[in-house]
């Protein structure tokens, strides 16, 4: 049974989602708190598994409710809840950064029926992997240490003007993502002769903070894809929530293609649409690293680089958060190498130096 | 998942915070600088909106939105808080309640924010703009800033239609929905195709009153019809038929470019509200497919408003549940005795039975039991007396379950003051004393119109313009007190103002003009006598009609209401210094001191406050002033009436006459009855409209042994007694 304390300051946020996690019988919401004091006191008591936490609360906030929490409990994993907003988006990100284990967008659509039914699944989904990874810390250290590069502007410029393509490194991955992203990127010298291509499964609206952050603390010019952005070596483009993420050929331009077809394994953005779009348009030239995740996107068409002649590697069990997509596209034969979260970055460096 | 209790949630998380949100944004009014305003404001909006979202409340989620970006702004200093953006602000919130109350009574919004949302964004960039601009743009920026203000001004000017109804209309239409015709505001907008638009709008206007009945319009029919361009008219209007015949009888090809039909919602208690309503729902007429819809009005909305749960502070009920717990254990305590007066009753028989030769062990058992019985009895007596006094603490708990602060209430004044002082441009300084004061849910009920009126008499009458007052040497600024206070069994409401006061001689020469006093009259009234004047029914000494006050409703409808939850209501004042008006009411409602007296063979309980003492008189104290019994007390000559009279029954030939004095707004009667009883504390029932109703009945209660005694109604009596 996991035991789960629902943080709110909205009474009826806490009844929400009280009452869409108690439809699980594997999960039991043992009590509310109303912010972050009261949960802190809770949790003193009742020692949950899992915390859902909402980011705006009178008192103490969920940021620093979540500081609090990683500090004296490191084994409570947090799910946040946010709203859309730009602000918002930004601190869940940092979230993530300081050990909150997932979030969840705040419901918000047509009618009341529509939007349990849109949330239950995802709700209960990203609880019982919070509870199931609770063993797997893989942030060494959660507050992260990383400053704000600032030269960063100087460097984009000559990046930008640089239209130069060497090879393409595609990355899918999903949950226990931004952090294992954000372990990687960071690692990767300012001159790549490689342009990185990332879907990372995450919400609309959340892409861009999450983009604008791996930008502020990479070397690399890392921005959410756009239609038309060209493919060139030192950029770093992730799929924007809600859309594919796809390359065409222009000329002699690898040009970004962003589209709302339907979704692929219920995801959208696809890793399996990445794969299958930069193995055709960028054969052997095209490296696939499939990472944490749960389920079986990707596994499959990177398959398709490895046919094309590309490299691929996915990331090993140990070090996954979830280790569902890696070990899929495994299991089919689809990898040349697993490897450790710590290893990756030297796997883009030697294959970019080919 | 019950989704009717997430609603009622919703709805409950929602009203709560937009009263924050209210209160805060007045505050931020007088310290714009407060951090902990805005950010009480911030959350208490995005909780809102979150909310909102959740529940698939879109168009309130958006205008949340809008609302919680605004105070981001402003939170991280982007821009500077003004009363023009508060003055939007409160006009949002007041949407927000009303979609509230809509969710609430038709399950969705039913107002389209879209104009208040486009003025929220052309103040959020506009400010943005602002801090955008650069010492060198800064010419043109302010330019340009000067031309979206005016946007925004044109904004409210041309799409929004808003829509006095006076008084008098607000009846006209409340007696139309009473005879179940539909009310409904009608946007026609013009063709500019016409090629006579005046006699096309006398055409639409004979259609319109050919069908319906027009209340209101604006503008006005004169204006309608003259020769002048004009691009739409607003009519409120009753219709007894069906909207659509309506609807396609007004549609005059080439003359008419649309209509828009949408209910109009007559709301008594939020006139700005309302009138927010009226100017800001644009749903077009299609929306109205059902026309049962359009029925639920706003009788409707406060009836449900009155019977909606109370919300009780939780120590209340855990010292009720303290005290049903005693009084469980309590009567554990009878099961006991009961067993122990068995076994001595089976002693005693057994005894009896054994009755024999053994004289002196029969006298020992039976003084033992003698014994027994006389501690038991005493257990009983203390457990008894236990019983009774955990119940007069449960019925006192119970009672103040139904207790509110009177904050309820007073809450909404600072806003309306903000709003009424901005509009006359007076300058007005609230004071708040006592708010936490508690109040039977009832009287908090019934106390709001009557507050809102003597306030608005005293901001529109009794505080003079600044300039009037730096003439008279006072503060430029007026000052209104609204105080709170509980003394005994009563509390007391004040409404204190520093203005101008009541002049003797203008009340006096009203009400002299309107027969209420006799010429001769004048000068033997007290000041408290020519005060209590200005409560008479059709007084009113507003010698000019503002839109705010003097609307013809005088203090008499205050007096009624507030006697109706048996309360008084008084004036003092000073010419020149200001106003006190001074309401008294019974602390709760359903409990009254009264005194038990008989008469017709019946109890009759009569509220002791308004007895003023019981004297016991002969035949012979009695005399006959023109035919009618007076009695004369310490030298005052008090009429005196039967209580057989009362109830038109012949009067009982006496020799002791047992009188009560009774005491109200100043004026003496005596009641002549059979016997007195003594005070006690008795509990309010209702008498079932079914039963007939007698003036001069207020209601029953039930007595000790299980009869009915009916309650007197004084006011009423003394009416009666004086007509």
């Amino acid at each position: 049974m996991i035991k789960v304390i629902v943080v709110d300051d909205s009474a009826l946020m806490r009844k929400f989602l009280s009452e869409i996690l108690s439809t699980d019988n594997d999960i039991k919401v043992i009590n509310t708190a109303r912010d972050g004091i009261d949960a802190l006191e809770k949790i003193k008591i009742e020692k949950p598994d899992v915390i859902t936490l909402d980011i705006e609360m009178p008192n103490m906030n969920g940021m620093e409710t979540l500081k609090a929490i990683k500090k004296n409990y490191p084994k409570i994993q947090v799910v946040m809840i946010s709203s859309l907003t730009t602000e918002h988006a930004q601190i869940t990100i940092k979230a993530l950064e300081f050990g909150a284990f997932d979030f969840i967008p705040k419901p918000s659509g047509r009618s009341i029926d529509i939007n349990i039914k849109k949330s239950t699944e995802e709700i209960i989904s990203k609880v019982k992997n919070a509870n199931y990874s609770k063993s797997k810390i893989i942030i060494k250290n959660p507050i992260f240490a990383l400053t704000k590069l600032e030269k960063k502007e100087e460097y984009s410029e000559k990046i930008l003007k640089n239209n130069h393509l060497n090879k393409i490194i595609a990355i899918g991955i999903s949950t226990g993502g931004p952090n294992a992203i954000m372990e990687v990127l960071p690692k990767l010298p300012q001159d790549l002769k490689a342009c990185i291509l990332i879907v990372q499964h995450m919400p609309a609206g959340f892409t861009k903070a999450f983009a604008e952050r791996l930008n502020s603390v990479s070397k690399l010019y890392v921005k959410e894809a756009e239609n038309n952005d060209v493919c060139s070596d030192g950029k770093v483009f992730l799929a924007p929530g809600n859309y594919h993420l796809k390359v065409r050929r222009q000329g002699v331009n690898l040009i970004i293609d962003i589209a709302q077809d339907d979704p692929v394994n219920r995801h959208r953005p696809s890793a399996d649409v990445l794969f299958e779009s930069v193995a055709k348009n960028y054969s052997r030239n095209t490296m696939g690293i499939i990472m944490t995740g749960m389920g079986s996107d990707g596994a499959k068409n990177i398959g398709m680089i490895k046919k094309f002649g590309g490299y691929t590697i996915g990331q090993d069990e140990k070090t996954s958060i979830v280790y569902g997509m890696p070990r899929v596209a495994n299991e089919l034969g689809n990898l040349d190498k697993v490897v450790s979260l710590y290893d990756i970055h030297k796997e883009i460096i030697d294959f970019t130096n080919k | 998942m019950n989704l009717d209790d997430l609603l009622k949630d919703f709805l409950e998380e929602a009203f709560e915070k937009i009263e924050i949100i209210d209160d805060n944004l007045l505050s931020l009014e007088n310290e714009p600088n407060n951090e902990d305003y805005l950010n009480e404001i911030f959350r208490a909006a995005h909780t809102v909106k979150g909310s909102a979202g959740t529940m698939g409340y879109e168009d309130l989620c958006a205008l949340m939105h809008s609302i919680e970006n605004i105070f981001t702004l402003l939170k991280e200093n982007k821009m500077d808080f003004s009363a023009d953006i508060n003055d939007f602000v409160l006009k949002a919130m007041d949407i927000v309640k009303v979609m509230l109350k809509n969710i609430e009574s038709k399950g969705e919004e039913g107002v389209d924010a879209k104009e208040i949302k486009k003025q929220l964004k052309a103040i959020e960039t506009r400010e943005n703009k602002d801090s955008k601009k650069t010492v060198k743009k800064a010419k043109s920026t302010v330019k340009k800033e000067e031309k979206s203000v005016e946007q925004v001004k044109d904004v409210i000017n041309t799409e929004l239609f808003n829509i006095d109804i006076t008084k008098i209309e607000k009846d006209i239409l409340k007696q139309e929905f009473k005879q179940n015709k539909k009310l409904l505001y009608l946007k026609i907008v013009f063709s500019q195709n016409s090629a006579m638009p005046s006699v096309g709008r006398f055409i639409i206007i004979r259609e319109i009153e050919n069908n319906a009945k027009i209340i209101k319009s604006k503008p006005s029919i004169d204006i309608l019809n003259s020769d002048d361009f004009i691009e739409s008219g607003l009519f409120v209007v009753s219709v007894e038929g069906n909207i659509d015949s309506l609807k396609s009888k007004i549609f005059i090809p080439n003359e008419v470019e649309d209509i828009q039909i949408l209910p109009f919602i007559i709301d008594d208690k939020e006139e700005n509200i309302s009138n927010e309503n009226k100017s800001k729902s644009n749903i077009k007429s299609e929306i109205i497919e059902d026309e049962k819809d359009i029925v639920v009005n706003s009788d409707n909305l406060t009836k449900k408003e009155s019977i909606q749960s109370l919300r009780v502070d939780s120590y209340k009920i855990d010292e009720l549940l303290n005290l049903i717990g005693e009084q469980v254990i309590n009567t554990s305590r009878y099961f006991r005795l009961e067993n122990e007066f068995d076994k001595r009753l089976y002693e005693i028989k057994s005894l009896i039975s054994s009755y024999s030769s053994d004289n002196l062990e029969f006298i020992k058992k039976l003084s033992q039991l003698l014994v027994d019985f006389k501690k038991l009895s005493e257990e009983f007596k203390e457990t008894n007396l236990m019983t009774r006094r955990l119940n007069s603490e449960m019925q006192q708990n119970t009672m103040k379950i139904r207790m509110l602060p009177i904050d309820k209430v007073f809450k909404r004044f600072p806003r309306m003051i903000r709003d009424i002082s901005r509009e006359l441009g007076k300058k007005i300084e609230l004071k708040i004393e006592g708010q936490d004061t508690e109040l039977d849910k009832t009287v908090i009920e019934v106390l709001g119109d009557p507050l809102v009126h003597i306030i608005r008499n005293a901001l529109d009458h009794g505080i003079e313009t600044q300039e009037e007052r730096i003439a008279c040497g006072k503060s430029a600024e007026g000052h209104i007190t609204l105080k709170a206070k509980h003394e005994g069994n009563y509390i007391f409401i004040e409404v204190i103002d520093d203005g101008k006061g009541l002049s003797r001689e203008k009340i006096l020469d009203k009400a002299l003009q309107k027969g209420l006093i006799m010429e001769g009259m004048k000068d033997s009234l007290k000041d408290k006598e020519i005060f209590s004047l200005v409560f008479e029914p059709g007084f009113s000494t507003a010698t000019s009609v503002t839109g705010l006050s003097g609307r013809g409703v005088g203090m008499d409808v205050v007096r009624k209401s507030m006697e109706k939850v048996n309360g008084t209501v008084e004036m003092e004042s000073e010419q020149g210094k200001g106003t006190v008006v001074r309401i008294k009411l019974p602390l709760t409602m359903a409990i009254i001191q009264a005194l038990l007296v008989s008469g017709l063979g019946q109890v009759y309980s009569i509220p002791l406050n308004s007895v003023e003492e019981t004297v016991k008189l002969s035949k012979k104290d009695l005399f006959f002033v023109k035919g009618h019994k007076t009695i004369n007390i310490r030298n005052n000559v008090i009429s005196v009436i039967s209580i057989e009279e009362i109830f038109r029954y012949p009067e009982k030939e006496r020799e002791d006459y047992y009188i009560v004095i009774l005491d109200y707004a100043d004026k003496k009667v005596g009641l002549i009855v059979d016997k007195l009883y003594g005070e006690q504390e008795v509990v309010i029932k209702n008498l079932d409209s079914d039963l007939v109703i007698t003036p001069g009945i207020a209601g029953a209660n039930i007595l000790g042994d299980g009869r009915v005694s009916l309650i007197l109604d004084i006011n009423k009596l003394i009416e009666r007694i004086n007509s």
